[in-house]
């Protein structure tokens, strides 16, 4: 019996312990919620009414938090899928290259990989708050010239030209869904969490081409 | 057929987008000549149910005050206005099915994004609306318009591997047309 409270009371430490470091360890550049992270110059508002544009509801909130628990520990083979299609897309790929060289930038690679995890999880955890907003603002910005490749201090080309950025709405949603299906949920909830990552990602796509939009008209 | 008020497929400029940056963009949304075929599919079914397609999306349009915003001024919808992008909303729909993705319909997509744009909103319809429909409901309306047209492609009893193969071709075309109308709003050389 001992042994068995000794083993459990083990099991507890180092796993709370566990879980504990992996949310102290933020990746390299990541800001969320932090003081370096300016105010985004949309309103919480403006986002409510975004959201509803886009059919967003409560209903979506609860299929990503859903998909949280589900893909916590599938983000490194998530991202072994997205970046395999990046780098099989010359038009894509071409944006992580070095400017001189034209050569993907391997480190710089790694390093926007390490915070693609964690829009993983942002994205399901789904607390689309004032912090949120002003982070995807952030990242709108780290696509854009104003932004780019400073976060890891790269030479790399200085903005992702606006369009890709919806456009992988597709690529991104459709190869994520196999992964949803991947812990037995049932097919209808596994539909559900996909359209609310599809609304989710389009949601992000749209916040994160501010920057890019003629004054006044966004 | 009658003749559609300001719609002018064929007569009109050059798009600044070329043929091989649409290529590109296609293999980025994953658009295959599967979809080209489900698309094809896609404009079969839903050729006699356009009005109820249309039906379906202004009354969310009309639901929602921040959008029909878009076609008013002072809060009134222009009901004229509204009743005429109808007619050529509903030949998009057939025109997003079946023409092929060429310079033709290249140039018709950024003749689109100049209407929803400040440079032409209003111009075809002579209509006095506020002068600019925001960038970010452009690309929004994505959703609504490609989530509820699942119902549509059901209803001619299709199999559900082929409805949702009309379905993902369709979502493919929508956003890729939708990215090309956002051509006017973006900062030179951003786009």
């Amino acid at each position: 019996m001992k042994t068995k409270i000794a083993i459990l009371f083990f099991t507890v430490v180092l796993y709370s312990t566990a879980s504990q470091a992996q949310q102290q360890k933020a990746p390299a550049g990541y800001t969320y919620g932090t003081s370096a992270v300016a105010k985004s110059p949309m309103s919480l508002e403006e986002l409510k009414l975004l959201q509803q544009s886009l059919l967003f509801g409560d209903e979506d909130i609860k299929y990503l938090k859903m998909s949280y628990d589900i893909l916590k520990d599938q983000t490194s083979d998530i991202l072994d899928v997205w970046y395999g299609f990046v780098a099989s897309t010359p038009q894509l790929v071409y944006f992580f290259g070095n400017k001189t060289t034209g050569k993907p930038d391997g480190e710089y690679l790694a390093k926007v990989r390490e915070r693609f995890a964690m829009w993983i999880l942002q994205t399901a955890e789904a607390n689309y708050d004032q912090k949120w907003l002003d982070y995807q603002y952030e990242i709108g910005l780290r696509h854009y010239s104003a932004k780019k490749n400073k976060t890891d201090n790269v030479n790399s080309v200085p903005i992702i030209n606006y369009r890709y950025i919806p456009a992988l709405t597709i690529p991104v949603t459709t190869t994520l869904k196999p992964f949803l299906a991947k812990k037995g949920a049932s097919a209808e909830d596994v539909d559900k969490m996909y359209n609310a990552w599809v609304k989710s990602v389009l949601l992000q796509s749209i916040l994160w081409g501010q920057p890019y939009m003629k004054k006044g008209e966004f | 057929m009658e003749k559609i008020k300001g719609y002018t497929y064929g007569q009109v400029g050059a798009s600044p987008v070329s043929l091989a940056d649409l290529d590109l963009l296609k293999k980025t949304v994953l658009f295959s000549s599967d979809d080209e075929k489900h698309l094809k599919l896609a404009g079969e079914v839903l050729k006699d149910q356009t009005n109820e397609v249309l039906a379906l999306w202004y009354g969310f349009v009309g639901g929602n005050e921040h959008l029909v915003h878009y076609f008013g001024k002072g809060g009134k919808p222009d009901m004229e206005y509204l009743a005429a992008v109808r007619i050529r909303f509903g030949q998009w729909i057939m025109d997003l099915c079946n023409k092929p993705y060429d310079q033709d319909w290249l140039n018709y997509q950024h003749e689109i994004a100049l209407r929803h744009h400040s440079t032409k909103k209003n111009k075809t319809d002579n209509a006095s609306a506020v002068p600019i429909i925001h960038y970010r409901y452009m690309v929004a309306f994505i959703f609504p318009i490609t989530a509820t047209i699942k119902g549509f492609l059901s209803k001619k009893g299709h199999d559900t591997e082929t409805v949702e193969k009309m379905y993902a071709a369709w979502f493919k075309a929508v956003t890729l047309t939708v990215i090309l109308w956002t051509y006017p709003y973006i900062n030179k050389n951003e786009f």
